[in-house]
């Protein structure tokens, strides 16, 4: 029992340690992530362009009559609980931004009529139009997984930035200014200038 | 009863937590100082432990029973609606009352381990307490502080939030307790692996103790995955049986690995070979065992069977489970080849070499699925970039493999010890090897042309026909010596050699299983088709006729029911009942499958969406032979059953061993 | 199909069953097909599942579009079908899913760039552990042989402990 042999030093050793340090190392940087985040590979490329029928008016839209301004296209449906989270954020970004060239558009998919004018009549309406994606074929041009999705499209009509999940005041801020949007008409518009260097920052 | 029922579980859940470590510092004070007195002390720490948490359950349980909503827990997976069974089952419904499950294992498997072995293992027990009792602390501190099942909540809540429906089911009420039994049965000869190591010697009673525990560990997983495959096939509602999602290759892997130990054990015990080796399969399987626990409740593979995924559980576990691999493979490299004898394997043709190639196949079977489950976690962080690894892709890279594991169930057994030759072998097997090839031919005719198919048919004849044969001479032989009945010879020639004919039982249930999973992966028929009333589909041998379809309603639960009437060729005919159930509380929709079963295969019907009208989409599935993999499953228990039967051979502790 | 799987079972176990499956052939709905109205699956409907089949459902997470009830994969089913119909491919349709979705859209990553990795590691360990075990199995025979020849010379018990490298 007592004798004492010397540990002896096998190549299989070095690949038991190694291959142990390996996983350890990716189960770590694993733990944290999101992994509802799925990078969207439309980000870069021109948005779909639709025409569609608006929720409150029965006028169609599309997403080229916005060239020129940045667009933030936000999915959403009455049944998703995550948007009602989002709401109040959607509604004082909007509010934040009238005047400026940003338009908000909302997407109204997989819903019914009622219950989306229900949705907006317990919480506010939203100060912009949503056009009605009734199956949600749009939500599969844009390569949505679930609701709420919003997609940041620049001026050219390049998408920019897309989020998934509910919206915060910062996410809505940072990804404004990736597309641009108010850089360029800084000058037009003096009311707010200290917004601009939050949003270069 | 109130709430103080749900104190005294949480403060016996504490006390046992206590006792984990002081069964740690007793066992290692009785090896420091040579004093039997500590480990008695351990000794009745681990029972008392197995009492306490037993105790525990039962208060959790309890409060199901009597719809303590008071309880955080049972307030959140059960509802005033639901049934008692599933309120029973509800136990382990959710992650903490599954982990609660988990522990209540470790600690009778625990108590059992230390009541039997106490006796002939006593230079291994200080080592054996200390593993299980360290186990069991983990456990208890992640159970007290992470994941408490105890909490209460005032004002009591009004009524439950029910529990998810897709476990408001019988075949539920069996697969997670069997699964976790498996996973947790492996724990005790992980214990005596590390009590092997500490002591650098694994012999004859080590290799006894450690193959008994394997086996029925393998066994419970080998219920427990067939049981998820069955609960799947009838619940979910999709056709099939395996997903090869990630919680369920999780539950794969340690299969893989222990099979591969029950393996390769038989040459430790037989020729004395490949110790360091067999003690490697053992800390595999188990560590394989908690990686998947980490891997369903750390949030890092996202799966349909997930249970709330959160990092600090996740932290914790990744914590134990780095903790408990460095201390067991640094054991492992440390003194791992104090273990070796002196023996090698002498012939490249021989039964311990073909026992290699076996563990070979197995080992990298269980490889591959875990590099294509991890596949998509190491893409994300090395390029950001998300993909999926699917059923597709194993079923691509494994079907090879299990072709080759096949090949050698006919091979191996048959092999004799020590040494044979190629020619030996030609002789052996020209004959099945040449029925394999016609059966593959007279197959690939009657339209298997799937070359996988193809080959699968003519291995599992090959197989078959090998073992056959093989059985047959020996009996035979057995004959001309003793003048008997066949059957005499053959119930004479089982009963001394259980283990050996265990074990064949065992390869006969796994290839009548692998007919079954064969007969509905290749073979499978299913159409998608819109149905008015009246209508009618072709399904395998069935004509199926749409008639109507209604709302019923069930405890918890609405449903819409649809009416089918099938008609075989023969003119037997009978209704087949799919609906869609509708649970108000959780606010969720379930389709339950309908299913006429038969020996030749099953008939399958799912309801759709409803179009209105009567008009229902309809998917209808013939799967044919699946209910051979159920009944496979049953013949590789009665196998197990014959083989643990057979008495372990008593071993005579010598004096100077003995401890007190 | 039907017919061969019966024989084929049948072949499995007893060797002269052919002739039993044949009998069975009769399909009373051939006959009777005047009243009610048969529903076969449309060669369209084959097609989606062969296409939905190799798509991961987005919010399901381990289903594939074709096994889901999810609305979003309904509503894949539904395109797919208008895209088939429009006479797209396979791969055409494939390709529309997976600009929009990404890879992760995908059941099984697709064999290029980086994703090789996956397809080649199952056959490169199996070899890699194939060749080592043919290796430490000759050198084992080589030192056991060794070994014994020492036995017979000196007739002494095996001394020395050697290691076994596995």
């Amino acid at each position: 029992m007592a004798e004492q042999t010397q540990i002896v030093i096998r190549w299989w050793h070095f690949a038991l340690i190694g291959v142990m340090i390996l996983m350890f190392v990716m189960f770590a940087a694993g733990l944290g992530r999101d992994t509802r985040f799925i990078p969207s590979p439309l980000i870069g490329k021109p948005a779909y362009d639709f025409k569609l029928k608006q929720l409150r008016a029965d006028k169609e839209i599309s997403l080229s009559d916005f060239k020129g301004t940045a667009v933030v296209l936000n999915f959403w449906a009455s049944w998703c609980v995550a948007c009602r989270d989002e709401h109040h954020v959607l509604l004082e970004s909007a509010k934040k931004y009238t005047g400026k060239p940003v338009q908000f558009l909302g997407v109204n998919s997989k819903d019914t009529k009622k219950a989306a004018i229900g949705f907006m009549e317990q919480r506010g309406f939203f100060p912009y139009p949503s056009v009605v994606d009734g199956q949600g074929r749009l939500g599969l041009e844009y390569g949505v997984y679930g609701m709420p999705e919003t997609f940041f499209i620049n001026e050219k009509g390049i998408i920019v930035a897309k989020h998934i999940g509910a919206l915060t005041p910062e996410i809505v801020e940072k990804n404004i200014g990736l597309t641009g949007a108010l850089e360029q008409r800084a000058v037009s518009i003096s009311d707010d200038a200290s917004s601009k260097k939050e949003v270069r920052q | 009863m109130n709430g103080s029922l749900i104190e005294i579980g949480l403060g016996a859940t504490s006390i046992a937590l206590v006792l984990s470590v002081a069964a740690v510092v007793l066992s290692f004070l009785s090896l420091q100082r040579g004093a039997p007195a500590f480990l008695h002390s351990a000794r009745h720490a681990m029972i008392l432990n197995a009492l306490l948490i037993t105790l525990g359950c039962f208060t959790i349980v309890w409060s199901f029973v009597i719809k303590d909503f008071s309880v955080l827990y049972v307030a959140q997976n059960s509802n005033s609606q639901l049934p008692l069974l599933y309120r029973l089952t509800a136990l382990w419904g959710a992650h903490e009352g599954s982990l609660m499950l988990w522990l209540w294992f470790l600690a009778s498997f625990t108590a059992i381990a230390v009541l039997v072995h106490w006796k002939s293992h006593p230079l291994s027990m200080p080592y054996v307490i200390m593993t299980l009792a360290g186990l069991q602390f983990g456990f208890l501190v992640f159970i007290l502080f992470l994941s408490n099942p105890f909490i209460e909540v005032h004002p009591a809540m009004p009524d439950g939030r029910d529990l998810n429906p897709l476990l408001q089911d019988p075949g539920l009420a069996f697969h997670p307790p069997t699964l976790y039994m498996g996973y947790v049965a492996f724990s005790v000869p992980f214990a005596f692996a590390i009590a092997a190591l500490a002591r650098g010697q694994s012999g004859r009673e080590w290799v006894v103790t450690t193959r008994r525990w394997t086996l029925f560990a393998w066994v419970a997983l080998t219920s427990g995955i067939l049981l998820g495959g069955y609960w799947a096939y009838y619940e979910l509602g999709w056709g099939g049986y395996w997903a090869w999602d990630p919680v369920e290759n999780a539950s794969l892997m340690p299969w893989l690995t222990g099979t591969a130990f029950l393996h390769s054990i038989m040459a430790q015990d037989q020729r004395n070979l490949f110790q360091t080796w067999n003690v490697f399969l053992i800390i595999t399987t188990f560590g394989l065992s908690l990686l998947g626990t980490f891997l369903v409740r750390s949030g890092v593979l996202t799966s349909v069977h997930s249970f709330a995924a959160d990092p600090g559980r996740g932290a914790y576990i990744l914590g134990f489970l780095i903790v408990v691999s460095v201390i067991s493979y640094g054991l492992l490299i440390w003194r791992g080849n104090r273990l070796v004898g002196p023996h090698k394997v002498s012939n490249l043709v021989s039964r311990e070499s073909a026992l290699l190639y076996n563990n070979l196949m197995f080992v990298a079977a269980a490889v591959i699925v875990l590099t294509g489950t991890l596949y998509p976690l190491a893409i994300e962080i090395l390029t950001g970039e998300r993909v999926s690894v699917a059923a597709p892709y194993f079923n691509k890279v494994m079907a090879p493999l299990m072709l080759g594991i096949v090949l050698l169930m006919g091979l191996g057994p048959l092999i004799p010890w020590r040494k044979s030759n190629f020619a030996k072998l030609r002789k052996q097997f020209a004959l099945p090897a040449g029925l394999a090839v016609a059966i593959a031919i007279i197959a690939y005719f009657l339209g298997a042309t799937d070359i996988i198919a193809m080959l699968a048919i003519g291995l599992i004849g090959f197989v078959f026909a090998a073992t056959m044969m093989d059985i047959i001479a020996a009996v035979k032989a057995n004959m001309r010596v003793t003048e008997r009945s066949w059957s005499r010879s053959l119930s004479s020639l089982a009963m001394n050699n259980q283990r050996r004919y265990g074990g064949f039982i065992v390869h006969l249930g796994t290839l009548v299983l692998i007919i079954g999973v064969v007969g509905s992966a290749f073979f499978k028929e299913e159409a998608t088709v819109t149905l008015k009333p009246g209508d009618q589909v072709i399904s395998g041998p069935y004509v199926l006729t749409y008639k109507a379809i209604t709302p019923q309603k069930g405890p918890n639960y609405t449903e819409r029911m649809a009416f089918f009437e099938w008609k075989k060729d023969d003119g037997t005919t009978g209704t087949l009942t799919p609906s869609k159930r509708h649970y108000p509380v959780t606010s969720t929709v379930t389709t339950e499958a309908s299913i006429l079963s038969t020996m030749l295969g099953d008939l399958y019907v799912v309801l759709g969406n409803e179009h209105g009208k009567e008009e229902v989409t309809t998917r209808v599935f013939w799967n044919p032979l699946v209910n051979w993999i159920w009944i496979g499953w049953l013949i590789v228990l009665l196998g197990v059953f014959f083989a643990m039967t057979k008495k372990a051979p008593k071993i005579v502790t010598q004096p100077k061993e003995a401890l007190a | 199909m039907r017919v061969s799987i019966k024989i084929i079972i049948a072949a499995l176990f007893v060797m002269s069953a052919p002739i039993a499956g044949q009998a069975q052939d009769a399909n009373p709905a051939k006959a009777e097909t005047a009243a009610p109205k048969v529903q076969v699956e449309s060669r369209l409907e084959r097609q989606v599942r062969n296409i939905a089949s190799l798509l991961r459902c987005p919010v399901c997470q381990g289903e594939s579009v074709y096994d889901s009830h999810a609305d979003v994969a309904v509503e894949m089913k539904t395109l797919i079908a208008e895209k088939i119909t429009a006479g797209e491919t396979t791969e055409q349709i494939l390709t529309y899913f997976k600009d929009r979705y990404g890879n992760y859209i995908l059941m099984e990553p697709p064999a290029e760039g980086l994703h090789w990795v996956i397809w080649i590691f199952p056959g490169f360990m199996a070899l890699l552990g194939a060749m080592f075990l043919v290796q430490h199995l000759r050198s084992s025979a080589k030192a056991e042989q060794q070994r014994f020849e020492e036995q017979a010379k000196s007739k002494e018990a095996p001394g020395e402990i050697e290691e076994l490298s596995l």
